[in-house]
C-alpha cells in the first residue's frame, strides 16, 4: 500500500503540477527578497546567504503543508484509508514521501541557484545542499503534524504556521549552522550528522504523532 | 433470542455532536437476512451514528457492540467483517479518472484479498451504467454518475467477498441524485448482499425500489 | 464505578463535580501562601540581600526573573503531563488541568521574557539578548502562544482536548531539543553576549531570596490555575454537578454569616 499511496499522490500531484511549481517559484522569491530590501554588499550576503536559504525553504514547505491532508479530509478520501486500519500507516507514509519528493527534494536541487546569488563558493553550497536533503524531510514530517492538528481547527494558515515554525528551529539551526561552520573551516559533520539523528526522530515518531492527530480531526 | 442469533446488536448508544447530546442511550439489533433502515430528519444524528459505528468517531460512552454473539468496539475493527463505508463525502479526488478512483478504493477495500483484475473492474462500471465515462476526468462527471461509481465499488465488493469475513454496507443516503434506474439497481444490489450473508446500515430519506424488506430505526430530532 | 482500592482518592477526586469544591478550598490558602512568600521574597532580595559588586542593584530582577523562568518550563511540563493523561486515561478534568495551566505558564514566559529585559538595559545596553536562555523563552513563549490558538480555533471541547493534548506532548518533547540547539547556536556565536545564566556567585541570602520567590512563583500559579479550571468545569460540565456547592455557598452567604 506504500508505493501505491505514494503513486496516487504523485499522480495528483503531476496533473496538479502548478502547485509544486508554486512553492519553488515562492522560495526563489522569498530569497531574492532580502537583497532587495538591503545593500547588497558581497561581504553581507555571504554572511546572511545560508540563513536566507534556510528561512525561505522553511516558508516554502510552510506555504505547502496545507495541501497535505486538506483536500483528502474535504472530499472523504482520508476517511475512507483511516477505516483500513491495517494498511493506514503505510498508506499515510507514502502520502509523507510524496509530499516530500515533491516539496523538499525540489527545493533542496534548486537551493544552489540561490547560493550562487549570494556568493557562497562550492563547498558551501555543497553542505547547504545536503543539509537541505537531511533537513526538507525533518521539516515535511514536523509540517505534517502540524497540519493535521490543522484540520481540527478553523481559520486559515496562520495556525499551521504558529504550530509548525518554532519546532523547526533546530533544523533551522543546525542547517544554517552547518554552512557556517564549514565556511569557518571547522567542517559541517557534526551539524550535519546532529540533522541526521533528527531525521531518523522524527522518521520515527512524527508518523505516530500525525496519525494520532488525524483520528482527532475525524472524530 | 440469544445474541448470537443477531447479526448486529447494539445497545448503550449515546452520541452528542458538541455540546448536543443526539442520540440518548439507543438500542438495536439485525436480524440475519435483513437490512436496517435509519430514518429521521435532517440533524437527527444519522451520518453521526453511521461513522461512530464504522469507528471513525467516538461514542459519548462505550456502548455494547456485538456481532453475530461476539463483542466488537467497532465494524472496522472487527476481522469478521469486511467493512465498506460511504459517507457524504464519498471519497472521489476530481484530479483521478472514475477507473483510477475505483482502482484505488478497491486496493483499500480488498486489502489482504486477491485484487481485482481490471476486466472485473470495467465490467462493473458497465453494470453500473458509467463503462463509458471511466477514463474521462473525475471533475467532468454529474452527480448521478458519480453515486453510480459508488455503486460499482459495491458490485465489486459482493464480488471479492471472503469466505471468512461477513460483508458489512454503511451508506448514508446511497439513492441521493440518482434515477430510476439507479435506485432499482440499488435495490437489487442489496437484494443480493442480503443473499450472501452480509448486512447493511443504510441512512435514507425515502424507500429503495426493488430491496428486501428492512428493520426501520427512526430518530428523531 | 467502584474505585480501586489504591487509587480511591485519585478517581474520586477524577470527577470535576468533585474537584470543584476541592478547589475552591485550596484557591484562598494558596494566594495567601503566595502573597506572604512573595512579600518576604521581595524583601530579601530587594532590600536584604548585598549589592552585587559587578552588577550593583539592577541584578536584583533576576529574584523575579529567575523562577519566573523556571515556572514557565514546569508548567509546560505539567501541561504535557495533563496531555498524557487525557489523550490515555480520556478523563475530562486532565484536558481542562491542560488548558487551565497554559495561560498562567504564558504568563510566566512574558515576565521572564519582560525582566530579562530590564536587566539586559542597565547591565549590557541593549534590552533584547539574543542569549540561549531568552531565546529559549521566546520559543516556549510562541509554544504556549501554539496551545492557547488552537484550543481558540476549535470548536468542539472535546476535539480541542485531544489536540491540544496532542500538541502539548509533541511541544515538550521538542523543549528539550530545542533547549539545546538554541545553546549551541549561542556557544558558536560566542562573541555576541553574555549568558544570563552567569549569574554573580550567589550569596547565602540571595540563594534563599531565590527559593522563597520560586515557591511563591509556584503557589500562585497552582492557585491562579485551579481558579481557572473552576470556570472551565462551570463552563463544561452540566450544571448539576456543580449546582449543588455554588447553591450551598449562595445560602451560606444569603443567611447573613458575618465575615
Amino acid at each position: 500500500m506504500f508505493l501505491a499511496s505514494l503513486q496516487r499522490d504523485l499522480r495528483l500531484l503531476l496533473r496538479q503540477a502548478s502547485e509544486a511549481w508554486l512553492v519553488l517559484v515562492f522560495f526563489l522569491l522569498i530569497a531574492s527578497l532580502f537583497p532587495l530590501a538591503m545593500q547588497p554588499e558581497p561581504k553581507t550576503l555571504l554572511a546572511i546567504g545560508p540563513g536566507v536559504s534556510w528561512v525561505s525553504a522553511l516558508l516554502s514547505v510552510l506555504l505547502s503543508m496545507p495541501r497535505m491532508f486538506a483536500a483528502d479530509a474535504q472530499d472523504g478520501s482520508l476517511e475512507q484509508m483511516l477505516l483500513q486500519s491495517e494498511a493506514w500507516m503505510s498508506i499515510l507514509l507514502g502520502k509523507l514521501v510524496a509530499h516530500w519528493l515533491a516539496s523538499g527534494l525540489p527545493l533542496s536541487l534548486v537551493a544552489p541557484l540561490i547560493g550562487l546569488q549570494y556568493g557562497l563558493d562550492l563547498n558551501a553550497i555543497a553542505v547547504l545542499l545536503a543539509g537541505l536533503l537531511l533537513g526538507t524531510p525533518i521539516l515535511t514530517l514536523i509540517g505534517a503534524i502540524a497540519a493535521a492538528l490543522n484540520l481540527s481547527a478553523r481559520g486559515g494558515g496562520a495556525l499551521l504556521a504558529l504550530l509548525m515554525l518554532p519546532l523547526c528551529i533546530p533544523v533551522l539551526v543546525f542547517g544554517a549552522g552547518a554552512v557556517e561552520a564549514q565556511a569557518a573551516g571547522l567542517g559541517a559533520e557534526a551539524h550535519l550528522s546532529l540533522l541526521a539523528a533528527g531525521l531518523i526522530l522524527a522518521a520515527i515518531l512524527a508518523p505516530w504523532a500525525c496519525s494520532t492527530a488525524i483520528r482527532i480531526a475525524m472524530d | 433470542m440469544s445474541a448470537e442469533n443477531f447479526a448486529l446488536k447494539a445497545s448503550r448508544i449515546f452520541l452528542s455532536r458538541g455540546r448536543r447530546r443526539l442520540i440518548n442511550d439507543l438500542s438495536f439489533w439485525i436480524e440475519p437476512g435483513q437490512w436496517l433502515a435509519l430514518h429521521g430528519p435532517n440533524g437527527s444524528g444519522k451520518s453521526t451514528l453511521l461513522r461512530a459505528l464504522c469507528g471513525l468517531r467516538s461514542f459519548d460512552q462505550e456502548p455494547e457492540l456485538s456481532f453475530h454473539g461476539q463483542a466488537i468496539t467497532s465494524l472496522a475493527r472487527c476481522s469478521g467483517i469486511r467493512l465498506i463505508f460511504q459517507g457524504h463525502a464519498q471519497g472521489w479526488k476530481d484530479g483521478l479518472s472514475a477507473f483510477e478512483n475505483l482502482r484505488w478504493q478497491l486496493s483499500l477495500d480488498h486489502y489482504g484479498t486477491a485484487p481485482i483484475g481490471d476486466h472485473a473492474l470495467e465490467s462493473a462500471l458497465e453494470r453500473c451504467g458509467i463503462g463509458q465515462q471511466r477514463h474521462l476526468p473525475f471533475a467532468v462527471l454529474s452527480a448521478g454518475q458519480r453515486r453510480r461509481l459508488a455503486m460499482s465499488r459495491l458490485v465489486l465488493s459482493l464480488q471479492g467477498a471472503g469466505h471468512q469475513q461477513r460483508l458489512c454496507w454503511l451508506l448514508d443516503e446511497p439513492s441521493t441524485a440518482l434515477d430510476d434506474q439507479g435506485q432499482a439497481l440499488m435495490g437489487s444490489l442489496l437484494t443480493q448482499l442480503l443473499q450472501q450473508g452480509g448486512f447493511a446500515i443504510i441512512a435514507t430519506h425515502g424507500a429503495i425500489p426493488n430491496a428486501p424488506k428492512a428493520a426501520v430505526l427512526q430518530l428523531s430530532a | 464505578m467502584k474505585a480501586i482500592e489504591n487509587g480511591s482518592w485519585w478517581s474520586h477526586y477524577a470527577a470535576p463535580a468533585r474537584f470543584y469544591p476541592l478547589a475552591g478550598h485550596l484557591v484562598t490558602p494558596l494566594f495567601l501562601m503566595a502573597a506572604v512568600l512573595a512579600s518576604i521574597g521581595l524583601y530579601i532580595g530587594f532590600i536584604v540581600a548585598p549589592t552585587d559588586w559587578q552588577q550593583g542593584e539592577s541584578y536584583r530582577i533576576i529574584f523575579i526573573h529567575v523562577p519566573a523562568a523556571w515556572m514557565s518550563m514546569i508548567i509546560y511540563l505539567a501541561m504535557a503531563f495533563w496531555g498524557v493523561l487525557a489523550l490515555v486515561l480520556k478523563t475530562r478534568l486532565s484536558a481542562m488541568m491542560l488548558q487551565a495551566l497554559a495561560p498562567t505558564g504564558a504568563w510566566m514566559t512574558f515576565v521572564a521574557l519582560w525582566t530579562g529585559a530590564f536587566w539586559g538595559k542597565p547591565t549590557w545596553g541593549t534590552y533584547w539578548v539574543w542569549d540561549a536562555r531568552i531565546t529559549s523563552e521566546l520559543i516556549l513563549l510562541f509554544l504556549y502562544f501554539g496551545v492557547i490558538g488552537l484550543r481558540a480555533s476549535i470548536d468542539d471541547d472535546r476535539k480541542a482536548d485531544k489536540a491540544c493534548a496532542l500538541l502539548s506532548i509533541v511541544g515538550a518533547v521538542n523543549v528539550p531539543i530545542i533547549y539545546f540547539s538554541v545553546k549551541w547556536w549561542n556557544t558558536l556565536h560566542q562573541g555576541a553576549s553574555v549568558s544570563l545564566t552567569a549569574a554573580p556567585k550567589m550569596a547565602q541570602t540571595m540563594l534563599t531570596a531565590m527559593l522563597i520567590m520560586t515557591a511563591a512563583a509556584w503557589a500562585y500559579s497552582i492557585a491562579a490555575s485551579l481558579v481557572r479550571v473552576r470556570s472551565l468545569i462551570i463552563q463544561r460540565e452540566p450544571r448539576s454537578s456543580w449546582d449543588k456547592s455554588l447553591k450551598n455557598q449562595a445560602e451560606a452567604s444569603s443567611a447573613g454569616v458575618p465575615r
